[in-house]
């Protein structure tokens, strides 16, 4: 099928309105949406994962493919749901910037990948207290992500793993962290799962703790 | 409050103090700070190339990137070059000791750490300086980001390469009238870098600077808002430490994608 593989590299270039026209031109083939989805955008997302990672492209790159996505996701939400096909997610992160925190473009980048990645995720904002990501939490999330720049907030990042554990969530959820000054070793210290230096490698180890999850 | 007197543009003014051991240093005329001076004749024109590395692309690649992503910085530059508001607010200050890594300050004022030590022993005066491009960029790349989250970290990324700019402004002319009295200046030194917390080293320069009057204040955790803003102090004297450059002082030195990427704007 080389509208398949033509839309997967239009999405990895960037080029969003080659995209969606792919897109349509599999549609009119007969190519069911799920599958344009799955084998064309989100395959494209895991190989711009890859190549950021290996350091072929650097986020300007990655944010234009994410667009080319989001252009064709729009196309493809309607039929998805007409299939009775809705995209299966691969899982529900909850995401934000701790408290007294107000720095959001690292937090973002990461969301950007995760749902171009698949996933399902719920944006919290900046300033989030460990209340709200506790509440989000118990509303249904399979990881929570949080997110500083500074030093002076990093320590929040801890309340809000301990208000999970009080509340009986933390054998249920995943707690990922990043930032500037956050390290494998304070990740380690305030009893998270996992530290991701980058919006890509972030991707990569919230598949990684599902995974060890499941 | 200290009593350091507000700086400003015109020849000599950036400078402050008792005056170098072979040259007489030109004093400022002390004002209270609460009178301070804010500098909005700033030129900042951030170009594609800017966009890009800011946003973490090679720099020595940065304008040869996928079309796509070169489209998208033109887009932020476009959207967003109207929409800075570069101001600067600053405060010459003389030097009148310095001990226990504690630089004092005519009128009260001080600054303390390591780094203070280490970078500013030789100086005669201080510029402490907050700068801002405003809050107009970053309200509207807020505004993009459920709509089109790529533009939104794109306008972002303007947003940081102004800062940088302006910076690199306000350190050039401090230079410029310095070198023109026979003086040097120190590298730009910036709460947060190691060896002057955050915490304390912002306490200490928005105490010599009236920042609220160009806009910016401090949240409780001593983050500024604008968050497109940055507080810097500058050594001047005449023979002071020019070595090093901030990210030299980072503590995400190592590992920083957007250092091992940087062609230095600031000459």
């Amino acid at each position: 099928m080389p509208v398949l593989e033509e839309l997967r590299q239009a999405v990895v270039d960037g080029q969003a309105k080659a995209a969606v026209a792919r897109a349509t031109q599999g549609l009119e083939e007969g190519i069911p949406a799920e599958v344009l989805l799955r084998d064309g955008l989100i395959s494209a997302m895991q190989e711009v994962g890859r190549l950021f990672e290996e350091g072929e492209i650097f986020v300007p790159e990655m944010l234009v493919s994410a667009r080319a996505m989001n252009a064709t996701l729009v196309v493809l939400k309607p039929l998805l749901a007409t299939e009775g096909s809705e995209a299966r997610s691969e899982g529900k992160v909850v995401i934000g910037t701790v408290q007294g925190d107000l720095h959001e473009i690292g937090k973002n980048l990461v969301a950007i990948m995760l749902e171009g990645s698949g996933f399902e995720v719920v944006d919290l904002g900046t300033d989030v207290s460990p209340e709200r990501f506790l509440e989000a939490a118990e509303a249904g999330a399979d990881v929570v992500a949080m997110s500083a720049l500074l030093t002076t907030t990093m320590t929040n990042m801890k309340a809000v793993v301990e208000a999970l554990g009080r509340a009986g969530l933390r054998d249920k959820v995943r707690i990922i962290v990043g930032g500037a000054p956050i390290t494998d070793r304070f990740a380690s210290e305030i009893g998270a799962d996992g530290y991701a230096p980058d919006a890509s490698k972030a991707v990569r180890k919230v598949r990684e703790l599902l995974a060890v999850k499941a | 409050m200290s009593a350091c007197g507000s700086a400003g543009p015109r020849a000599s003014t950036w400078l402050a103090g008792p005056g170098g051991s072979h040259h007489e240093a030109p004093r400022l005329e002390t004002k209270p700070v609460d009178a301070a001076v804010v500098f909005r004749d700033w030129d900042l024109r951030p170009n594609v190339d800017m966009v890009l590395r800011a946003l973490g692309a090679d720099s020595g690649r940065a304008g040869k990137g996928s079309p796509a992503a070169v489209g998208l910085a033109e887009e932020a530059v476009t959207a967003g070059q109207g929409l800075l508001q570069p101001a600067v607010v600053a405060a010459s200050c003389a030097v009148t000791g310095l001990r226990h890594q504690r630089l004092q300050l005519e009128g009260g004022g001080y600054l303390a750490g390591p780094l203070i030590n280490e970078h500013l022993y030789g100086a005669r005066s201080v510029v402490a300086a907050v700068c801002t491009i405003g809050p107009a960029l970053e309200t509207e790349a807020s505004g993009w980001f459920a709509r089109d989250p790529a533009l939104s970290v794109a306008l972002d990324a303007l947003g940081s390469a102004a800062v940088d700019m302006l910076v690199a402004a306000l350190c050039q002319r401090v230079g410029d009238e310095a070198v023109a009295e026979g003086l040097q200046t120190t590298m730009p030194l910036s709460p947060g870098l190691t060896g002057w917390p955050v915490a304390t080293g912002q306490r200490q320069l928005f105490a010599l600077v009236d920042a609220s009057s160009a806009g910016v204040t401090l949240t409780g955790s001593y983050m500024m808002l604008p968050r497109k803003s940055a507080s810097l102090v500058i050594g001047i004297g005449p023979q002071v430490d020019r070595g090093g450059e901030p990210c030299d002082y980072c503590s995400m030195a190592a590992t920083c994608r957007y250092r091992q990427r940087r062609v230095s704007d600031h000459g």
